[in-house]
């Protein structure tokens, strides 16, 4: 019998897939209440973020989001780090996302909804644990925003930003 | 710095395409205001993401025809001249074949039309103060005689940062880049009162443009002038350029 392995071919481990996030966009329609966005032109991404889901506008889809915002007014630069949950920013596209801490699907009446990124909120942490304190008390103005997407599975995007942003405070 | 006074914001993710513009919410710290249009003929359209080819991500845009599309404000919004403004507009697909008026305004006493402009061709800015006492102010920025930069206002996204203080106004481009400046003040004794986007009293003139975006700051709201400034307001709209 030996021999009778000669010709097997032992495959590596497969490849997880890489996450691919074309841009990065912030609507800031309400002061430091903001409309974080990604958008995805990758049919694998695309696909991964809805599979199994049911899609409907504001449905909550596989995968989280972290996010860093950096107050560069701020002097040092005030940075902090959220991860978010990722919805599905219109029913009829699998192209476009927006970032929420909500836990479910959320109900869109109106464009308000969308604008889930609050940058005054304690939940923005720095590298020692605290509240960033990213609005830097209502003075800030410009921020860089930048993330990475992950989904359990396949192999994180890397960081996509938008940077330099002029954000009205309250 | 701080919120501006009035916006109007074209981001309505919810509307319907090409859904007629009317009683849309102010946005700004001024509340209980909105922008409409009793004429249905002369209401601007609600433009949905992915419709505009020069546009990425989610945002959306009010298309105003050039014919007659104006929006009024339900409650006019007063200037002094004791402050400083700064007024950011934003859109894309500006149609420079005529003039385009972006603000207009009312004052009181003599001719009450006043208007804020960019002049066909995309080569100007001009500043009609409302009062019968002062005459249009055209201020070239094709060429470097007033500013740094040599601008021409196209169809792509644009961004117009109009920074008045004292008797100066100031204009900037999607870049933060100064593109012109003139000596006027706002070319009234006291006060004026903002009240149309699209077009002016006179109505004629009218935009021809996808809007994106109107913030009329004032006072101690007005963002800093610095050029990470400014640079930072056009990048605002810089970012859904596709």
């Amino acid at each position: 019998m030996l021999g009778l392995g000669a010709n097997i071919v032992y495959q590596s481990p497969q490849s997880a897939i890489k996450l691919v996030v074309a841009a990065l966009t912030t609507t800031d329609t309400d002061d430091e209440n903001v409309m974080v966005a990604f958008t995805v032109t990758d049919s694998d991404t695309q696909a991964a973020l809805v599979d199994g889901i049911t899609q409907a506008t504001g449905a909550k889809v596989n995968g989280t989001f972290e996010l860093t915002v950096t107050n560069v007014t701020a002097n040092p630069d005030l940075a902090g780090t959220d991860t978010f949950n990722v919805f599905q920013y219109n029913s009829a596209s699998t192209s476009i996302y927006f970032l929420s801490l909500a836990t479910s699907n959320i109900t869109i009446s109106s464009g308000d909804d969308y604008q889930a990124v609050d940058l005054t909120a304690a939940t923005f942490l720095n590298t020692g644990g605290s509240d960033a304190g990213l609005d830097a008390s209502g003075s800030g103005e410009i921020y860089n925003f930048q993330g990475v997407l992950s989904i359990p599975g396949f192999e994180s995007s890397v960081s996509v930003a938008t940077n330099n942003i002029s954000i009205d405070a309250a | 710095m701080g919120k501006a006074k009035v916006r109007f914001d074209s981001f309505d993710p919810t509307a319907a395409a090409d859904a007629a513009i009317n009683g849309r919410a102010s946005k700004g710290s001024v509340g209980s205001r909105t922008w409409g249009q009793s004429t249905s003929s002369e209401r601007p359209t609600h433009k949905t993401h992915g419709t505009n080819s020069k546009l990425k991500g989610p945002i959306t845009t009010s298309q105003f025809d050039g014919s007659d599309d104006h929006l009024d404000l339900s409650t006019a919004h007063s200037l002094s001249t004791s402050d400083a403004w700064m007024f950011v507009i934003a859109f894309v697909d500006l149609d420079t074949s005529s003039d385009n008026t972006l603000l207009g305004f009312t004052g009181t006493g003599g001719n009450p039309d006043g208007y804020l402009q960019i002049g066909s061709g995309g080569t100007s800015v001009k500043w009609k103060p409302a009062t019968g006492k002062r005459p249009e102010v055209s201020t070239a920025i094709n060429n470097t005689d007033n500013s740094s930069t040599n601008y021409t206002f196209g169809s792509d996204v644009e961004v117009l940062i109009l920074y008045q203080t004292g008797g100066q106004q100031f204009y900037y481009n999607i870049d933060g880049d100064l593109i012109g400046q003139t000596s006027v003040d706002g070319g009234f004794s006291q006060f004026c009162d903002l009240t149309e986007i699209g077009g002016h009293s006179g109505e004629t003139e009218f935009l021809n443009a996808e809007l994106i975006d109107v913030r009329i700051y004032t006072g101690s709201d007005v963002p800093p002038t610095t050029t990470a400034s400014l640079q930072a307001i056009g990048n605002r709209y810089k970012q859904y350029k596709d």
